[in-house]
């Protein structure tokens, strides 16, 4: 995981419905769209410290090896 | 009839933005089908967004023993995570961490499983697993969440689920939130004619008539039917709380409708109620007919609703909805199969009544019914 920012990768037909609101309602909405995408990065960035610790050390590197990539 | 489809997809999409559905109500004007557009999108981007440490966790069990696996579900994931995390697992490996973990902490992660995604893991589930399951998730009141599970659980499972719920107002619950109407449809084919009995009542008891229509509408034409003649068969006081549901929810749309695959049954049986004389359940009918457009509908049950119900609707048109008796005027042909019907129905006014009526219509057939009426029975008691 890095710092990348909250948005979220929207397809074209859920991206149709936000468009489709007024506003206040679609600013409100990807509001709550960024929290739960920033909760999720942290619960998932904890939950990954946690879980290399209670894996056995000789099996850590390839655990470690599991995650690697952008996100 | 309240928007419950709504409503439950609001739920939903609040579990998955983790946030109170208040924070949500400022879209409950939006139909459900863009609600669930909305509720499957975000989903999806929750999970792309963050793809290889979902799949890094879901690999891990093939790498570390179960039981740390397991440990790292309870502890380190927890139940958010772990429903995201389980429809990227190869379903053997699922099921055998699935034997390792509590039955508190599944149900408490089949709040945040994407059943489709889960699909295989759910196919070869223990059905004794999946029955403690639903026993909690009943017990939490988890009736959306269940209802979820409903659409890809395996026959075997979905019977033996079914059994389990004691309770038929909660069968009926969980059925209007399915959205595949085929699992409706084997889950009522398994049902004995005693639990079918029981949800009739359970829908008069628990006043969910409304809840019961929109899913019989939904449902197979053949289970249609045979609920519907269940209902049909039941005692006075089930039917006058029927009769009393569509006149508060206007669910007159779904019994016509379902009234024009069994003729001369529903609206016969229904109209013969006492309950169908009252005039605000009458006026609940005529309105229903000009909002909805449902004369045809309408005017396919006036024979089976038998004359005398039929010229209690004429009087209380006459005395409160006279537009009601200009349109049927208007639309009313020679050779049309219900004119005997209104003839006859004419005749059983009383004078003033026949007089009223008379001056609401346009001229027509219905017009000179009324007027013939008066000239070959002077005066009728209604």
């Amino acid at each position: 995981m890095n710092g990348d920012d909250d948005r979220l990768p929207l397809d074209s037909r859920t991206q149709a419905v936000i468009d489709g609101l007024p506003p206040d309602e679609r600013e409100h909405l990807q509001t709550l769209m960024k929290n739960a995408a920033r909760h999720q990065r942290t619960l998932l960035e904890t939950a990954l410290d946690e879980a290399v610790g209670m894996v056995p050390a000789p099996l850590r590197k390839r655990v470690q090896k599991l995650f690697l990539g952008p996100s | 009839m309240r928007n419950l489809a709504t409503q439950a997809e609001l739920v939903k999409l609040a579990r998955i933005l983790q946030t109170d559905t208040g924070e949500l109500e400022h879209l409950d004007y939006l139909e459900a089908e863009r609600l669930r557009t909305l509720r499957e999108g975000i989903t999806e981007a929750l999970f792309e967004k963050f793809r290889p440490t979902f799949t890094g966790f879901a690999r891990l069990s093939s790498i570390v023993p179960l039981a740390i696996s397991a440990r790292i579900a309870e502890r380190v994931l927890g139940p958010i995570l772990a429903g995201r995390i389980a429809g990227e697992m190869a379903p053997d490996k699922a099921i055998d961490l699935a034997a390792r973990l509590s039955d508190s902490f599944l149900a408490d992660t089949c709040l945040h499983i994407d059943p489709v995604r889960a699909r295989p893991i759910i196919a070869g589930f223990p059905v004794d697993r999946a029955i403690a399951i639903t026993r909690l998730l009943l017990a939490r009141g988890e009736i959306i969440t269940m209802s979820r599970f409903v659409d890809v659980l395996p026959e075997h499972t979905l019977f033996a689920a079914t059994d389990a719920i004691e309770n038929e107002s909660d069968l009926l619950e969980i059925g209007f939130f399915v959205e595949d109407s085929k699992q409706l449809d084997r889950v009522i084919a398994h049902l004995d004619r005693d639990r079918r009995e029981a949800i009739v009542a359970a829908a008069a008891s628990e006043q969910l008539w409304p809840e019961v229509l929109a899913t019989l509408l939904r449902i197979g034409e053949h289970a249609r039917l045979a609920m519907a003649e269940l209902a049909m068969a039941q005692n006075a006081a089930i039917l006058d709380s029927l009769i009393r549901a569509a006149a508060q929810d206007d669910l007159w749309p779904a019994l016509l409708q379902i009234a024009d695959e069994m003729p001369s049954r529903l609206i016969g049986t229904l109209a013969s109620e006492p309950a169908f004389t009252d005039a605000a359940v009458i006026r609940s009918v005529i309105d229903s007919v000009i909002a909805n457009d449902l004369w045809a509908r309408f005017r396919n049950q006036t024979t089976a609703m038998g004359e005398e119900r039929l010229a209690r609707v004429l009087e209380v048109a006459a005395n409160e909805r006279k537009p009601f008796l200009w349109e049927l005027d208007r639309r009313l042909q020679a050779d049309d199969a219900d004119r005997d019907a209104l003839t006859n129905a004419s005749a059983r006014l009383s004078a003033e009544t026949r007089q009223r009526a008379h001056g609401a219509c346009a001229g027509g057939l219905l017009a000179e019914a009324l007027a013939d009426a008066g000239r070959s029975t002077p005066d009728s008691s209604t």
